[in-house]
């Protein structure tokens, strides 16, 4: 019994390392799993900000053309159902009539179409800013109708 | 037989720190980019916020109360402009005059929207933390039976001066108004 002072039951035991390393372990899985849901909510709310802003942007932009003259606008629109436009720049002008199909090319990574329906003196106007994240397809849709008024 | 040996051994502490050393930048990494994305997002509300509100603010005061346009003060038919006889104007400032023969204007002072009358002075439709650039409030006449279309433009970003193109945030607005009462 000498030696019993510096026997092996001195240290950690194996048991006491694996509940120690597992806990960390836990404690630092769920840190990175919150920061990077955290991250991810970040991301999306700027975009969803920045698409917004676009949306609204096309509409304030579409109203400016309809007050300045109403039957060059009208020109643009058709009947159900409708023309479809894709405003993928920056700066805004009219294009040619036709759908984004799938090109994210607004800032790298967003979709902007406009679907202009009805002829006469009521044109309603159907904004669409997409943009793709992780494994989701996100969508502002804005709706208005601009009507002649004079 | 020599004393048995107690603690660790060198690898295993080496081991241990090369592990906390790894570990400990990637978590200060992850949380500080957190803070980052966190705060653009704040700063993005902020100039988003502060341009709606001017566009807002701007277009409904002038929709709803701008009578004509004048290119000096005090408002008079000689200083008149987007009249027929004058269907542009694109430089300098505009004077609104109101339904009650009051006049006001917008401009831009020290990189705020200034929203100035002759009743109630000065006062700023953006704050400190966003600057707007590229100010432009025009008018045009499109035909002699027609309002006059005034439209308006700006830049709306953030004041704090960064390096970093991705952490900046600007938003364009632009709309044009007619006005009602004309």
């Amino acid at each position: 019994m000498k030696h019993k002072k510096y026997s092996n039951k001195q240290g950690i035991s194996l048991l006491e390392v694996i509940i120690f390393i597992s806990i960390l372990s836990l404690i630092f899985l769920a840190t990175v799993f919150v920061t990077t849901s955290s991250l991810q909510k970040a991301q999306y709310n700027q975009n969803k900000i920045k698409a917004s802003r676009f949306s609204e942007e096309l509409v304030e932009w579409m109203r400016g053309e309809k007050e300045a003259t109403w039957s060059a606008f009208v020109a643009r629109s058709a009947d159900t159902p409708g023309n479809t436009y894709c405003f993928n720049s920056t700066s805004i002008s009219w294009p040619g009539i036709g759908s984004c199909s799938a090109s994210y090319g607004l800032e790298d990574r967003f979709l902007r179409q406009a679907t202009l329906v009805g002829t006469g003196s009521q044109v309603k106007i159907s904004v669409i800013v997409q943009w793709k994240e992780v494994r989701n397809t996100y969508t502002i849709p804005v709706d208005t109708v601009f009507s002649l008024w004079e | 037989m020599g004393i048995k040996k107690l603690g660790y051994s060198a690898l295993e502490m080496l081991i241990v720190i090369g592990m906390i050393s790894l570990l400990i930048p990637a978590m200060f990494a992850l949380f500080f980019s957190n803070l980052r994305a966190q705060s653009k997002v704040l700063i993005l509300q902020e100039v988003k916020r502060n341009g709606d509100n001017a566009l807002g603010a701007m277009t409904t005061i002038i929709k709803q109360y701008g009578r004509s346009l004048h290119s000096a003060i005090p408002p008079l038919s000689s200083n008149e402009i987007c009249t027929n006889d004058n269907p542009n104007f694109n430089d300098g400032r505009i004077y609104i005059k109101d339904v009650n023969g009051n006049w006001f204007s917008f401009y831009v002072n020290q990189n705020k929207i200034a929203s100035e009358s002759s009743q109630t002075g000065s006062v700023d439709l953006t704050n400190d933390k966003v600057s707007i650039s590229s100010f432009a409030l025009t008018c045009t006449r499109t035909s002699e039976f027609s309002p006059p279309l005034v439209s308006i433009s700006f830049i709306a970003s953030q004041s704090a001066i960064t390096d970093r193109q991705d952490e900046k945030s600007t938003l364009n607005y632009q709309t044009k108004v007619k006005l009602r009462t004309y």
